[in-house]
């Protein structure tokens, strides 16, 4: 059960290269090809191809439902703040803003940071699992 | 060139299929196993239930008169009205919800809010969407 100001455990994402965006492109259907081509990055004036904003969300997701105790997500707001590039590892980290988890109804704040920069801010809101 | 807020869109369905599901997970580098394979009934992994996966970036972008080629990701607040499930058909309906400027250190940033609706085939609200894109400012030669 966690308390509110709680630090959770963090999450060390594997870093993903050109091949591994070029896959989420596909499992999403993404035609964009800000994810494929250096050359319509540089039109966006990035320095190469980034990973979709969909890795963050799906990092967020998955390290939510590694947290002990029976609960389903309610709500995931997520803010992107910088482009991940091919090649690096993300982490992640909660932290308890309100409630805990067994009883339903928990708040936790989320980061996403590439060394020491902010990449993506998050809050989940937890609820209690069905029976 | 001012951008369309009033398109409407026609609900399209979308089912959450394993081999996608995969896909999806594989991208992300979390397989639990070598081998690991998507069950239907399992949860749908949180992130593949996107507008631009679901209904399609393409025809929601031209329709609203994005620039793909300028047009960035900027966020996503999802709604679990449920657990979606993998195998699930759901009918998808967008719609946008608001278009803003503001100025950027390339020029303008318009921000568009695509509201998505999922529900399922009794009709139930399952998941809702509001994810923002971001079309950047064309940059001075």
């Amino acid at each position: 059960m966690f308390e509110a100001g709680d630090q959770l455990e963090p999450m060390t994402t594997p870093p993903r290269d050109r091949l591994d965006i070029a896959y989420m492109s596909v499992a999403m259907g993404d035609p964009n090809l800000v994810h494929l081509d250096d050359t319509v990055a540089a039109e966006s004036g990035l320095p190469s191809v980034i990973a979709h904003g969909t890795f963050v969300i799906g990092y967020f997701g998955a390290y939510l439902s590694r947290l002990p105790g029976g609960h389903e997500l309610g709500e995931l707001k997520t803010e992107l703040l910088a482009p991940v590039f091919p090649g690096q590892a993300l982490t992640v980290q909660g932290r308890v803003v309100a409630g805990a988890v067994a009883g339903g109804g928990t708040v936790i704040d989320l980061e996403a940071r590439r060394g020491e920069v902010p990449i993506a801010r998050g809050r989940a809101q937890l609820r209690a699992a069905p029976r | 060139m001012s951008l369309n807020g009033d398109v409407l869109f026609n609900p399209r369905s979308y089912t959450a299929e394993r081999v996608k599901v995969q896909e999806f997970v594989r991208a992300l580098g979390l397989l639990p196993t070598d081998g690991w394979e998507a069950v239907d009934g399992e949860p749908v992994p949180v992130g593949l239930l996107m507008y631009v996966t679901t209904y399609g970036a393409r025809d929601i972008h031209s329709a609203i008169g994005l620039d793909m080629r300028r047009t960035l990701y900027g966020g996503t607040t999802s709604v679990f009205h449920r657990t979606p499930l993998i195998g699930e058909t759901f009918t998808v309906a967008p719609a946008v919800g608001s278009i803003t400027e503001r100025d950027g250190r390339g020029g303008a940033l318009t921000f568009v809010e695509v509201r998505c609706e999922y529900a399922d085939e009794a009709g139930a609200p399952v998941f809702s969407e509001r994810s923002v894109a971001i079309q950047t400012g064309v940059r001075d030669v």
